[in-house]
């Protein structure tokens, strides 16, 4: 278990307590735990040394006189809690990738959906063997018995889809490690978990401001150098002008070149991400296409099944191609 | 050892070692764990209903690596807390004690 969990989990279980109050507890844990981690102990060595979340909680529960072995009823509250703890916690992960993390993850997941289709198989053919034994019976039992193996199948696929996607996010999005942009300043290696994914996006939002108003500011400087150099060319007596003139250029240098790079970026999200957009779309509809098809008739699965991949290929190495096209154009404008 | 001892006993330690000298959270339980095999996860909880109960009170304090530390206080009614506790703890481990020595006294006979 990381941290990230074991905070997740405590937090979810201590719903009742104030937030301050919860924060508060949480930071002494988390404080704790750094203080093991810098005399040289793993992350996981120092969660598990304070044992099972369930009965910590019911410790700090306790530690305010509240019994948690009376509030069992609330779970319900509990679990809802912790699905939207989790949604949001996949959803800012996802948006904290970088462009190729996020093609290749989306990639992963429709091939996954993909196998999972492949695998339902099996499972539907035994459960029609299985009522086929009973076909000797009358039809009517022997009609309520295939709509119950093919339920009861159903049920099985899903069940085991749910999981092997539960899995796949757990280990492909939640303990996937960011591929940091650039360096982090060491503020940042403080933080908490909760506070990390907050500062990844700000810090992103942060890096992108600072991009612009570098552009902005390179443009300034130019045309700033520019009328330095005119009013060089004026000599002393029209410096001061040159100056007032400077000033001027800065400010509209400044909205010319921001709005520029606003267009250059419309321009790239339209010429980009929407054919890619486009063609994730393909991707997914071909993969559902090829589910119903066989589901109804059995033909032309594996064909379908081919332009899927071979669609979902198209968009991985698109997407890859123009990310580095991006990232190469973006390094030498640094 | 039997983690109900430990419990019972637990918060008199806790006082105890925060009575002689103030103690942030870390500190405490290292200390408290050396002395006694306990679950370090046990000892913050045991920290916040002493705080609650009005036996102890925090401050923060700059450390000079890394952020703040929340330091522990006895208070007044802690300190007077303690007293009782410790004498009933010695009072009881005294019966106790001699209990098992009679008992096992006659045993051997």
């Amino acid at each position: 278990m990381n941290r990230f969990d074991f905070v997740n989990r405590l937090n979810g279980k201590l719903y009742l307590l104030k937030d301050n109050e919860r924060r508060d507890i949480i930071d002494e844990y988390v404080g704790h735990i750094n203080m093991k981690m810098k005399e040289g102990k793993s992350e996981a060595e120092a969660i598990k040394d304070f044992g099972d979340v369930d009965e910590l909680a019911h410790e700090i529960l306790s530690a305010y006189h509240i019994d948690s072995t009376k509030i069992e009823n609330k779970t319900l509250d509990i679990y809802v809690r912790q699905f939207f703890d989790y949604f949001s916690k996949t959803a800012e992960k996802i948006l904290s990738f970088s462009t190729a993390q996020m093609a290749r993850v989306f990639v992963e997941f429709v091939v996954l959906l993909i196998i999972l289709n492949v695998l339902r198989y099996p499972v539907v053919i035994s459960g029609n063997i299985f009522a086929g034994l009973f076909s000797w019976l009358p039809y009517s039992v022997y009609h309520i018995i295939q709509r119950l193996t093919e339920l009861l199948a159903n049920i099985i696929c899903i069940a085991f889809s749910l999981m092997f996607i539960y899995h796949f996010i757990n280990s492909r999005v939640i303990n996937a490690t960011i591929v940091p942009c650039g360096e982090r300043t060491d503020s940042d290696k403080n933080s908490t978990p909760d506070e990390d994914i907050k500062k990844d996006t700000i810090y992103k939002v942060d890096k992108v401001n600072r991009n612009l108003k570098g552009k902005s500011e390179d443009a300034a400087t130019s045309i700033k150098n520019t009328a330095v150099k005119t009013g060089v060319s004026f000599k002393n007596s029209a410096k001061k002008i040159s100056l007032n003139i400077k000033k001027i250029t800065e400010g509209t240098g400044d909205f010319v070149i921001n709005l520029a790079v606003l267009l250059i970026r419309i321009m790239i999200v339209l010429c980009v991400w929407i054919p890619c957009a486009a063609l994730a779309v393909a991707a997914i509809v071909c993969t559902l296409l090829a589910v119903i098809v066989f589901m109804s008739t059995g033909i032309g699965f594996i064909g379908i099944c081919i332009a899927g991949a071979g669609c979902c290929v198209i968009f991985a190495s698109l997407t890859l191609w123009l990310t580095k096209m991006l990232a190469g154009g973006k390094a030498e404008n640094a | 050892m039997n983690t109900q001892f430990k419990k019972g006993v637990l918060e008199l330690v806790v006082l105890l070692a925060i009575s002689k000298k103030d103690k942030y959270g870390y500190q405490l339980v290292s200390e408290v764990g050396a002395m006694m095999d306990v679950n370090e996860g046990t000892i913050y909880p045991l920290l916040k209903r002493l705080v609650n109960d009005g036996y102890c009170n925090t401050y923060l304090e700059q450390s000079s690596e890394g952020p703040a530390r929340k330091y522990y206080r006895i208070t007044t009614s802690g300190s007077i807390y303690l007293k009782i506790v410790t004498a009933e703890w010695l009072e009881f481990a005294g019966v106790v004690n001699r209990y098992i020595k009679e008992n096992s006294i006659n045993e051997q006979i």
